[in-house]
Formats: C-alpha cells, sequence, structure tokens
C-alpha cells in the first residue's frame, strides 16, 4: 500500500519489521506508536445524562456542619450553666435536703406495689374478655345455635342485596 | 481532584461528583466494551449498566484495595462477559447497518490530527485496518490489546482486571500482537519484502 504521509509508513513498517524480526519488548513499543492510528471508540453525545438518568443517586441526609457545631455549643452552654447553678447553690445559703435511704426504700416499695395493682386491675378486664369470648364460643360451638348464627347471616345478606337491587334503578332515575 | 476524592463526595451526595466521574470514564469504558461486543447500541447499554452497577455499591469501593479505574474497569469487564456468555453474542458487526442514528464505526475511526486531506484520508486507511483487524481477534485478545495498548493499563493491572494469570495476560498481548501484525501485512500494509511473506514463520497467528 502506497503512501505518501512518510512518517505514518515509517511507524506502521518499523513495527511490522520490528514484529516479524524481533518480537520482543522493542516490538511493543513500535506497535504502540502504529496502534495510536486507532482511535477510540466513543459513545454518542448525551451519555452522562442518560447515566445519571438511570443511576438517580440518593443522597445520604446529613446534618450541615453548622447544624452539628450548633447543637454541641447548645449541650456544651447548658452543661456549664447546669455546672455553674449546682456551684450557686451553697453561695446562695440555699439548704438542699436530700432524702434519707430509708425514705427512698418506702417510696421504691410503694411505687412497685402500685404498679402490681394497677396491673392486677388490667388483667382484670382482659380476664372478663375472656370469659365473655368464651361464653359465646360454646353457644356457636352448639349446633342448633350455629345453624341459626348461620341462617341468620344468610339472610341478612339476601336482604342486603335485594335492597341493593332495588335501589339501583332508583339512583339512575333520580 | 482524584478519582478517589470524587467517590468520597460522591457518597456524601454531590450529584456533579458522579456526573464527574461518568465524564472522566466514559470514552474508555465504553470503547473497551464496544472492542469486546462489537457493537455500538448494546456497548452504550453496557457501558451504562457499569456506571449504574459501580454507583449503586460505590460504598464497597475501597481505596486501600487499588485504583477507582481498575475497579470501575473490573466492573465493566464483568458486565460485558455475563452478557456475552448469556446471550453467546460474538456475532456482530461493527459495519454501519440500516439504522441511521447508528455512528458509522469505521468513519469514527479516522484520525483528525494530521495536516492534508490525503494525510487523513490515509490515517483513516489505517485505522480501518487496524479496526478491521482487531476486530477479527478473539474477544480475549481484543479485550487485553485495548486495556494495554489504548488504556495503558499495566499487565498486573490487567490480570486484575480480566481475572486471569499474569502469564496468561502476556501471552494474550504478545498473540494479539503477532495476529495483527499478520492481518495488516496480509492487507498490504508494512515493508515491500515483509508483504511477500505476510504469514511467514514469526506469524502464526489465528484469526477467531
Amino acid at each position: 500500500m502506497m503512501m505518501t504521509n512518510r512518517k505514518l509508513q515509517k511507524d506502521i513498517e518499523r513495527w511490522l519489521t520490528i514484529e516479524v524480526e524481533a518480537g520482543t519488548d522493542e516490538a511493543e513499543m513500535a506497535f504502540e506508536v502504529a496502534f495510536a492510528a486507532l482511535p477510540r471508540l466513543e459513545p454518542r453525545a448525551g451519555f452522562a445524562e442518560r447515566v445519571m438518568y438511570a443511576f438517580q443517586p440518593t443522597p445520604v441526609v446529613r446534618p450541615s456542619e453548622w447544624l452539628r457545631w450548633g447543637w454541641k455549643a447548645a449541650t456544651g452552654g447548658a452543661l456549664a450553666l447546669v455546672a455553674i447553678a449546682l456551684g450557686l447553690v451553697p453561695l446562695a445559703g440555699i439548704t438542699v435536703e436530700l432524702p434519707s435511704a430509708g425514705a427512698i426504700v418506702d417510696t421504691t416499695t410503694g411505687g412497685v406495689s402500685w404498679l402490681a395493682g394497677w396491673l392486677a386491675n388490667g388483667l382484670e378486664v382482659w380476664s372478663f374478655l375472656v370469659r365473655i369470648g368464651n361464653a359465646i364460643g360454646l353457644a356457636i360451638a352448639t349446633p342448633q345455635i350455629g345453624a341459626a348464627l348461620m341462617a341468620t347471616a344468610l339472610i341478612g345478606a339476601a336482604a342486603l342485596f335485594e335492597l341493593n337491587r332495588l335501589l339501583v334503578p332508583e339512583r339512575r332515575t333520580a | 481532584m482524584l478519582d478517589e476524592q470524587l467517590v468520597v463526595e460522591a457518597l456524601s451526595g454531590s450529584q456533579s461528583a458522579y456526573r464527574e466521574l461518568v465524564r472522566r470514564f466514559e470514552r474508555p469504558i465504553f470503547n473497551l466494551v464496544a472492542r469486546m461486543v462489537r457493537d455500538h447500541t448494546l456497548a452504550e447499554d453496557l457501558a451504562q449498566d457499569s456506571f449504574v452497577k459501580a454507583f449503586s455499591r460505590l460504598d464497597s469501593y475501597r481505596s486501600e484495595q487499588g485504583k477507582f479505574s481498575n475497579w470501575l474497569f473490573k466492573i465493566a469487564h464483568n458486565t460485558a462477559i455475563d452478557h456475552l456468555r448469556k446471550s453467546n453474542l460474538e456475532t456482530y458487526s461493527l459495519d454501519k447497518g440500516d439504522d441511521p442514528e447508528e455512528p458509522d464505526f469505521h468513519a469514527l475511526l479516522a484520525d483528525h490530527e494530521a495536516d492534508t486531506p490525503l494525510e487523513v484520508a490515509e490515517r483513516a486507511d489505517l485505522g480501518r485496518a487496524l479496526g478491521e483487524a482487531v476486530e477479527r481477534l478473539r474477544r480475549e485478545y481484543r479485550e487485553v490489546i485495548v486495556l494495554r495498548h489504548q488504556e495503558g493499563f499495566a499487565y498486573e493491572e490487567i490480570a486484575e482486571i480480566t481475572k486471569l494469570p499474569l502469564g496468561t495476560v502476556k501471552t494474550y498481548i504478545h498473540r494479539a500482537r503477532k495476529e495483527l501484525a499478520a492481518h495488516l501485512l496480509a492487507a498490504g500494509w508494512g515493508p515491500a519484502e515483509a508483504r511477500r511473506n505476510p504469514l511467514g514463520n514469526a506469524f502464526v497467528g489465528r484469526a477467531g
């Protein structure tokens, strides 16, 4: 193939000659020069937009730096105020009476017994409901009552169906 | 900005970081996939899938384990391989079909840096001949030759991306080069004396 572009011709011939004769690293380097004539294939325009549309990243919601610093400052300020207030208590001559250990125990045990009584009341309600459910269950389990209930349900459903059928033409004419 | 820094920004929700990562890698990723599957439309779909997969599991990327580009190319390689295995598509051609929107691959192969119209035409000829020779290579050869000589990856990196042993990668590249040389000589390129014996002893390549 005759070529007027001397450099291009030399590049390709050099590689092909070396490849035939040597086939070493030198051939690889010569090949690299010749292979540069093969441009990269490219996607159509707008590829990035199509990728972004297909992906649609969900950003991780994180509090801003200001918000985080504000939160830290508020917490620190509140703790400092508590510390200052505690430090001012003796200076202001205020005496704080701490409850004795006996009083704490009394309060705790009283609280526990109140909680137990409260739970027992709650359970009373549930046991009452269980008794009602039990009675209904027993009644339904009886064949006669079960059949009567079933018949009542069927009659009720049939009545509702008929009522609906009668009402449809009236709705249309209204 | 480094790719790895862009990954951190993307993970914190920056859309522009994602977009920049696509912009940086769209061409090399598409080029590799297109050379592997030899179909423009399919290559675009697979390249897009590769990005979407990569971004969906971006938090699993660890910079200590290697460069982001290697990680992304590995995903693109796996995506293309999975598709080829599923559909057994190895017979597509880069020739322009009936679709008017489909770009002419051979026109894309033209190099626009040369000076005169004749030189442009000659480089386009060489590009076309190289493209046709690359197309005739085995898929494995096509992939490694593109990774090595178009994307500039080291042998070790290619082995990591393709999950092939290092020795195999070197062998594939060597054979690919030999086969390309044989194809080009047979097509009439190269010195006159070599053209007289284009498939001499040095060229025992096999197109497939």
